[in-house]
């Protein structure tokens, strides 16, 4: 798929330096920003492409038939907001998985996010803000065990010896690459906007700022028993 | 002389990460924090390569890379952007500014090792 919002003449310059070409997702989330004033059928039938994307909006009950249809009544109940940020969800998660992989060989496996999961995991919180065509934070948040497990991954040490300085630091540069990748990923859509530095709280109770028109999802990854949520917090320019 | 490698990075991870990566090279690392200490270190030490972040406090990558082009002793010395920002708008705007390469984080070492060695090499022969 094709987007109007990247350059035609990328391609060429991401070869250039053996970068990776825009994922679906990306060029996804582009299509739907270029139609999002339009008419609902068209967004409808861009999202009835994407199976995991209509999984997520109609929380997995897909029709064998006539999907788009039943996206169309989706949308139409929800708004198109709620969509975009779901469509932004699929870059983000990508970047948290992909990071984790990277930089500490760390599998991470999605799961359900639960009222019970919630409460296991407010040992640091880390966040980022996104500021421009679209506006928003994104917050990393897990208990000390999967922290120290990271920083002992990422500096090729005991998880033990890791200090209170180290677990916060790899997971600031975590947090930084990863709403960075999915910062460069906004602006490929079309959505320019810039980043924060990231900033590590710890022992804070979570609770995301009431934006006007914000729209906040969670999503939840394991790794060995440990949990890692993640926020999205978005707020569209007019 | 072994080759000077200058990192410019404000993460003190990131710049522990690529001492590692470097670790058994025969090569020199010399580290800034910021795109001014950048500047000023560059000037300094006279490195063979730079290795740049893009967003970092004071001063920029992209600031610190158009101001090397417009020194006389640093105009042509590689950089490679490490950095998050991937987007093809940076991507874009490095290429302009003349950058030898572009690595997206999160990187592998053995990517960033490939690619420093390659340059290095590159610069040796011409």
């Amino acid at each position: 798929m094709t987007s109007p919002a990247i350059k035609p003449a990328t391609p060429v310059l991401l070869s250039k330096y053996a970068m990776e070409p825009t994922s679906e997702s990306v060029s996804r989330l582009a299509a739907l920003i270029a139609v999002r004033g339009g008419e609902l059928d068209q967004i409808a039938k861009l999202i009835a492409a994407d199976r995991a994307l209509t999984e997520r909006l109609l929380e997995g009950d897909v029709p064998a038939t006539g999907a788009a249809d039943e996206v169309e009544r989706q949308i139409f109940r929800l708004g198109v907001e709620p969509i975009l940020v779901l469509a932004m969800s699929e870059p983000l998660i990508n970047a948290v998985r992909r990071t984790f992989e990277t930089m500490a060989g760390i599998v991470l496996k999605p799961v359900e996010v639960g009222k019970g999961n919630e409460s296991a995991v407010e040992r640091f919180t880390s966040s980022l803000s996104i500021t421009g065509r679209a506006n928003g934070r994104v917050y990393l948040r897990l208990g000390e065990d999967f922290c120290r497990a990271l920083a002992a991954q990422v500096l090729g040490m005991e998880g033990a010896a890791a200090t209170a300085e180290d677990l916060r630091d790899v997971l600031a540069e975590m947090s930084n690459m990863i709403v960075g990748s999915f910062q460069s990923n906004l602006c490929d859509a079309g959505l320019t906007c810039k980043l924060s530095v990231p900033e590590v709280v710890a022992d804070a109770v979570f609770a995301p700022p009431k934006v006007p028109r914000g729209r906040h999802r969670v999503f939840g990854f394991r790794h060995d028993g440990m949990l890692l949520l993640v926020d999205i917090l978005v707020e569209f320019a007019g | 002389m072994p080759p000077k490698i200058l990192t410019v990075d404000d993460s003190r991870i990131v710049r522990m990460l690529i001492s590692r990566a470097l670790q058994g090279c025969d090569c020199q690392i010399v580290e800034a924090t910021n795109g001014e200490e950048g500047l000023a270190t560059a000037l300094r030490e006279k490195p063979d390569l730079i290795l740049l972040d893009v967003t970092m406090p004071v001063m920029d990558g992209f600031e610190l890379l158009a101001r090397l082009r417009q020194e006389a002793t640093l105009a042509k010395v590689p950089v490679i952007m490490l950095t998050a920002e991937s987007s093809q708008e940076s991507v874009a705007k490095a290429d302009g500014l003349g950058v030898s390469g572009y690595i997206a984080k999160p990187f592998k070492e053995e990517v960033l090792r490939d690619r420093i060695n390659g340059i290095i090499a590159l610069a040796a022969k011409s």
